[in-house]
């Protein structure tokens, strides 16, 4: 398996084993980042003293979920400790809990947030997508509606 | 004994019984390698973010014609399954997506429709050209 990766870590580029050889040659030589995780052997002795693969383990990867660490090895990404939906009464809000300089990304655009608290207000009744991303974290995909209450 | 199997680096050739693998024609052989027609040469999965940044798949080899490639597409945020081909719209002045005869290359999204960017799947045959 190959991995091609930003200096972030995160994945860009997944090649499945087997390898056909040649082609991180050609990626070396187009100056791409990545790291090689060839095949894992078990090997068994024949009877003529000569040695033959038993078993193949491959390197699992998964392009949306792992990444590459500083010492170049394959690890889980983070995940955020967030629902995928929330509902919030017309006039209130709820906060949740986000590491400092998570990205919140609307159809509005992107906002950061810098102080490690996201509050969500129910200022308008209507049904919104966010695409919460910090660093290696799996980007977190939530649905918010504000919904009316009726009193009375 | 008849001799049944050619093996050489570029090459496998069974015959079938009673025929000679070494002097068989079409008709004495059960298997050959140079018709077995196209293998899979590469599987893989890419990531592109939608910041109009492409990629490149390097075939490690060079094809007389450029291979078959297949594509499965999936706009990462959305409630869409994946989709046949790259169809989806490329950045605008990178000469869009195409096949030559070392690699695929892969222009950059940065489109409205793909914020949080696009997972593709892709396969590429391999055959003797």
């Amino acid at each position: 398996m190959i991995v091609e990766y930003e200096d972030s870590g995160l994945p860009t580029h997944v090649i499945r084993d087997p390898v056909y050889p040649g082609i991180a040659e050609a990626m070396a030589a187009a100056g791409a980042q990545f790291l090689e995780f060839p095949p894992v052997y078990e090997m068994e002795q024949n009877e003529d003293g000569t040695e033959s693969p038993k078993s193949v383990t491959y390197t699992e990867f998964d392009i949306t979920a792992d990444y590459i660490t500083p010492d170049k090895q394959v690890a889980k990404r983070p995940r955020f400790e967030l629902p995928e939906e929330v509902n919030i009464p017309l006039g209130t809000s709820q906060t949740f809990s986000v590491p400092i300089g998570t990205n919140i990304r609307t159809s509005e655009g992107v906002f950061t947030v810098d102080d490690g608290s996201l509050e969500l207000e129910g200022d308008m009744v209507a049904e919104y997508h966010l695409a919460i991303t910090h660093g290696v974290h799996v980007t977190h995909y939530m649905k918010v509606s504000v919904y009316e209450t009726v009193s009375g | 004994m008849t001799n049944r199997v050619l093996m050489t680096p570029d090459r496998l050739k069974i015959s079938k019984p009673g025929w000679d693998v070494t002097s068989a024609g079409h008709n004495g052989l059960s298997f050959n390698s140079d018709w077995a027609g196209a293998t899979i040469l590469i599987t893989g999965q890419i990531y592109m973010p939608n910041n109009g940044q492409g990629n490149s798949i390097w075939f490690g080899r060079w094809f007389n014609t450029p291979p078959i490639v297949l594509f499965l597409t999936k706009i990462e945020g959305s409630s869409y399954n994946y989709k046949f081909g790259y169809e989806l719209p490329a950045y605008d002045g990178q000469g869009g997506h195409y096949v030559t005869n070392d690699r695929v290359v892969l222009a950059g999204y940065n489109s409205e429709a793909t914020p949080n960017g696009v997972t593709i799947d892709y396969l590429i045959w391999n055959y003797a050209t």
